[in-house]
């Protein structure tokens, strides 16, 4: 949930709740307040309806005694006068509009009354006839089914002579003013022996019954039971002699009427509370926008800041705590920004030299490269490497190896700085960046060797001269690669021709071998060759001159690469030794060699095989278990197998290697040494080598025929050969020529195209047929060697049966 | 002529007529003292007594009485008049009053105002005339007038004295809040003076509205 949703929500529910228990409240309570409010209402109208009646009372009053007082009146009723009574009457009624005004005698009587000719006094009852007489007598009059509210005066002329009775009619229209006056219906009633009769009533006529039914027959005052929807309330207005209620005013009120007042005021409130509450959402959403929008730009801003755009600018300036933490933020920004570019510093610079490294090198070449990759100028990269620093550094210590790194870091073209790119990239390699204005080879050539001229001179360290011996390389793009490393490892391949050759300066050309281009894909290709099966053996015999006989074969290794096809040894192995992954070669091919061996022994042609162990081989403490192990797994005596060992194998760790030759001798198989001749053997080692066989590199032999010094090296190395007790095999045989040199050399297998180039095994085998095997091949005496060759011997006589029976 | 001057001339011409009166049967005449009392025996005062002879009186001269109107009442409130007699209205207040009767036997009306007296009004027939004032209906007044020369009216202690000659009278009584009638009374007057005292019914409250005896 967002902080925006908590806050709306939050408050939308505290507002929701506080209405719910208001309304919940309100709900609760309208429903007694409209009982109460009724019964409220009726106490008031009561209230005001006595009001009105007493008002009534107090004009009719008013306008009796005037009448009763006045002189001409009382004049007219001393003499009998009744015309003048009746015009009096009449004219004080209408001055109040009295629909009543009447003169009795003092037993009530009625003498004259206005309006009338004739005295009818039958019809007249008065409700109470008690409480009329004397002064100030007051109630309610009836005549002919009609109600009045009268008032009775006495007449004195002096002493009391008469009575003036005077009173409105309580006619429907004084109902209707009345119910408009207290906004509740009004209804009259008079008693009819136990029953009640209505004078006059606002209320519809179905409502009637109900209500007079409500009044108990002995007539009762104040509130009365609900009947049906009306709260009633009953009002005495006059009693008969004996005091039983005569005239009751009903006022009564529709509860539901006043209810649905109270149900509107609710439903107002609930459409103010959803009013209310879409407001307070709203308002809630709004400041909850006001927190969260700044809260995300700020998180936007983090996230940019940790992608390093450490440029974002934050821009939120608030007084509050989101303003804090923005500038927080800028702050920190701005401290990572600085740190950052220190790293950066760091890791592009070199320290020593504070020219840039590898790394800053590498960026700023690319940089260019991407610049100039639309126009195709070209782009001159030279490296320098120090032949000589090596040797400095051994021999006059760091220090001033530093110091002659230092000397040279400021003799190059970008040292001070300026346009000119400049970088060490390792220990005495140093790159340079030419300008813009080297736009060929040749200009290239000359910038190249400017630079190898000022870096040349000796530099002068503590009086000492020290020369450093530079050797410059240079290579273009976008001839010679598109990327900066790729320009790097040309240039450097420039480095070596250089180096190879003897001059100071060399460019990278098409002259120039790459093998190792493709190295880094290969790696996990070969490892994958290995894995999937890709490689395959093909076998070159080798021939023993004395009888022509085949001695045995060499094992080659083949790559049948799913995409690029056959793929040369040459490019593979000499990558797999620097790697490590020959390794897996060398396992594949003693596992496959020793299948290969079995088989064909058991197709007859039980022929030696040697593979070819390297350097890295030797270093695996495991390597003479693994043979043992491939031999078993095969079923093959360990003499059918031959394990030859370049001298180079010797020389990182010659004890080791020659502990694990002593291993494999052990084991039984037959060693070779391979390329003899081309390494830096040491002759005292290989007089202790526990080796059977000696391999005259093709180097030697290729060129026998034209270096008679060659005739003599060669000869010289079969006779030592043959004196340490060993058979010796030379490579490269070719020509008629060759084979006839070194037999009369004394040499005893020789190894070429003269014989055979290297073949599947089935040509092999093919190849075999018709050829005699050498029975056993020559072999120094060496402990156990008897056993051993007593099985070759078993083997042997077996093959021979064999062959006699084919 | 002064107001006093006036009074004094009545009264000197009252004293001359009750002196005629009395030296005229002087030698005969007796003093009879009535006592009325309510039925409780309280004293009634402001009772009207009169006593008819059995044998005709000769007319005497007219009488002069005067009713005052003094603090909004008429004093005197009961009054007892021969037939005949002039009364006077004073007005001693300062506000105006306006006396009127409707009574039959003496129907008139007078304004009267502050400090002034109206014409003098002669009561020529016997009878009850009731007095009020129109412009006050508390002030009510009665005047008794009657056809005999023997009357009073009961003083507060509730008793009265006439100077009677021997002979045989019908004594009559009557009071403003009797509740009935009272009967007429034989009297029989020697020489020698005799009290008489009668029992009246009258109204715990003040009804003042007793008939006159017919």
């Amino acid at each position: 949930m967002t902080l925006r949703a908590r806050i709306t929500v939050t408050f939308v529910l505290l507002l929701a709740l506080a209405l719910a228990v208001t309304l919940g409240i309100v709900s609760a309570a309208n429903g007694q307040n409209a009982e109460r409010e009724v019964g409220r209402e009726l106490d008031v109208g009561a209230s005001v309806f006595r009001r009105i009646l007493d008002s009534n009372r107090r004009q009719l009053e008013q306008a009796a005694n005037v009448l009763a007082q006045d002189f001409g009146f009382r004049t007219a009723i001393a003499t009998g006068d009744i015309e003048t009574i009746r015009s009096a009457l009449e004219n004080h009624g209408q001055r109040i509009g009295a629909g009543l005004v009447v003169l009795t005698d003092l037993d009530g009587r009625p003498i004259t009354e206005a309006n009338a000719t004739s005295i009818d006094s039958a019809a007249m009852t008065m409700a109470d006839a008690s409480e009329l007489p004397g002064a100030g007598g007051a109630g309610i009059a009836l005549r002919h089914g009609r109600a009045y509210q009268v008032v009775s005066v006495t007449v004195r002329s002096p002493l009391p002579i008469a009575r003036v009775l005077m009173g409105f009619e309580l006619d429907q229209p004084v109902l209707n003013e009345v119910e408009g006056i207290l906004g509740l219906d009004i209804t009259l009633a008079v008693r009819n022996g136990s029953a009640w009769q209505a004078l006059g009533t606002t209320l519809t006529e179905s409502l009637l019954p109900a209500v007079l039914g409500a009044l108990p027959p002995s007539g009762s005052a104040g509130r009365l039971e609900q009947v049906g929807d009306l709260a009633v309330h009953a009002t005495e207005l006059t009693r008969q002699t004996g005091g039983q209620v005569a005239v009751v005013a009903i006022l009564s009120r529709s509860v539901s009427e006043v209810r649905a007042a109270f149900d509107r005021l609710t439903q107002v409130l609930w459409v103010t509370a959803v009013i209310g509450l879409l407001v307070t959402a709203l308002a809630g959403y709004l400041l909850a926008r006001g927190i969260t929008r700044p809260l995300s730009m700020l998180t936007e801003a983090v996230d940019r800041i940790r992608r390093g755009e450490y440029k974002v600018a934050v821009a939120i300036e608030r007084g509050d705590e989101v303003g804090v933490l923005a500038r927080g933020l800028r702050q920190m920004r701005e401290e990572v920004d600085d740190r950052d570019a220190a790293i950066r510093r760091l890791a592009f610079e070199d320290t020593l030299t504070g020219l840039r490294n590898r790394t800053g090198f590498v960026a700023a070449v690319d940089q260019q490269l991407a610049q100039s990759a639309a126009t195709s100028i070209p782009l001159y990269v030279a490296l320098i490497n120090l032949r000589r620093f090596r040797t400095i550094n051994e021999c006059l210590g760091y220090a001033v190896g530093d110091q002659v790194l230092r000397h040279v870091a400021q003799r190059l073209p970008g040292a001070a700085g300026g346009a000119t790119i400049a970088a060490r990239l390792t220990a005495d390699q140093f790159a340079v960046m030419a300008d813009s204005d080297v736009i060929d080879r040749e200009q290239a050539m000359v910038w190249a060797q400017a630079l190898l001229a000022r870096l040349s001179r000796a530099v002068n360290i503590e009086g000492q001269k020290i020369d450093i011996a530079p050797v410059v390389g240079i290579a273009a793009a976008p001839d010679d690669a598109t990327d900066a490393t790729e320009l790097l490892r040309c240039a450097d391949m420039a480095v070596d021709l250089a180096r190879r050759r003897g001059v100071g300066v060399a460019a990278y050309g098409p002259e120039i071998p790459q093998p190792g281009r493709d190295q880094l894909s290969l790696l996990g290709e070969l490892q994958r060759a290995v894995r999937e099966n890709e490689l395959r053996i093909a076998l070159q015999p080798k021939l023993d001159f004395a009888s022509g006989a085949v001695a045995g074969a060499e094992v080659l290794l083949r790559w049948q690469h799913p995409v690029r096809g056959a793929v040369s040894p040459a490019q593979f192995i000499p990558f797999a030794e620097q790697t490590g992954v020959v390794r897996h070669l060398t396992q594949w091919a003693l596992v496959n060699a020793t299948r290969l061996a079995a088989q064909m022994q058991s197709d007859g042609f039980a022929v030696p095989l040697s593979v070819n162990i390297s350097a890295a081989d030797l270093a695996d403490p495991r390597l003479d278990s693994k043979v043992a192990q491939a031999l078993a797994d095969a079923g093959i005596p360990p003499d059918a197998l031959t394990l030859e060992v370049t001298e180079s194998g010797f020389i990182d760790n010659p004890r080791e290697a020659l502990a694990m030759l002593e291993a494999l001798r052990a084991v039984g198989v037959r060693l070779s040494i391979d390329d003899f001749g081309t390494g830096y053997s040491s002759l005292s080692y290989l007089a202790h080598m526990p080796v059977d066989e000696l391999k005259i590199d093709q180097s030697f032999v290729r060129r026998l025929h034209e270096d008679p010094a060659l005739v003599a090296v060669v000869g010289s190395a079969i006779d030592m050969g043959h004196r340490l007790g060993l058979s010796v095999v030379a490579e490269g045989v070719e020509t008629a020529a060759h084979a006839e040199k070194l037999r009369a050399l004394g040499c005893d297998i020789g190894q070429g195209y003269l014989f055979a180039k290297p073949m599947p095994p089935d040509a092999f085998i093919e190849w075999l047929r018709g050829r005699d095997i050498l029975r056993k091949p020559t072999r120094r005496a060496a402990p156990g060697a008897a056993a051993t060759a007593a099985a070759a011997s078993a083997e042997s006589a077996q093959h021979l049966e064999r062959h006699a029976l084919g | 002529m002064s107001r006093a001057a006036w009074i004094m001339r009545l009264g000197d011409v009252a004293i001359a007529a009750l002196a005629a009166t009395v030296f005229s049967s002087v030698a005969s005449a007796a003093a009879l003292t009535v006592n009325v009392r309510s039925l409780q025996g309280a004293p009634v005062s402001d009772a009207v007594v009169f006593l008819e002879p059995e044998r005709s009186v000769a007319a005497s001269a007219p009488a002069r009485a005067t009713i005052d109107q003094r603090s909004r009442q008429f004093v005197p409130r009961v009054s007892v008049l021969q037939r005949g007699t002039v009364v006077l209205f004073p007005n001693s207040d300062n506000v105006r009053h306006h006396v009127y009767s409707f009574s039959p036997a003496k129907t008139f009306d007078l304004r009267l105002y502050a400090g002034t007296t109206a014409e003098p009004v002669t009561f020529d027939q016997a009878g009850l005339v009731v007095l009020g004032c129109n412009i006050h209906d508390s002030m009510i007044a009665y005047v008794a007038v009657v056809d005999t020369p023997y009357f009073g009216r009961t003083d507060a202690s509730g008793s009265l004295q006439v100077s009677l000659p021997a002979g045989s009278y019908r004594l009559r009584l009557w009071h403003p809040d009797l509740l009935q009638p009272a009967a007429p009374e034989s009297v029989l007057m020697t020489d020698a003076a005799r009290a008489l005292t009668l029992t009246a019914a009258i109204a715990p409250e003040p009804t003042g509205s007793a008939p006159w005896p017919q």
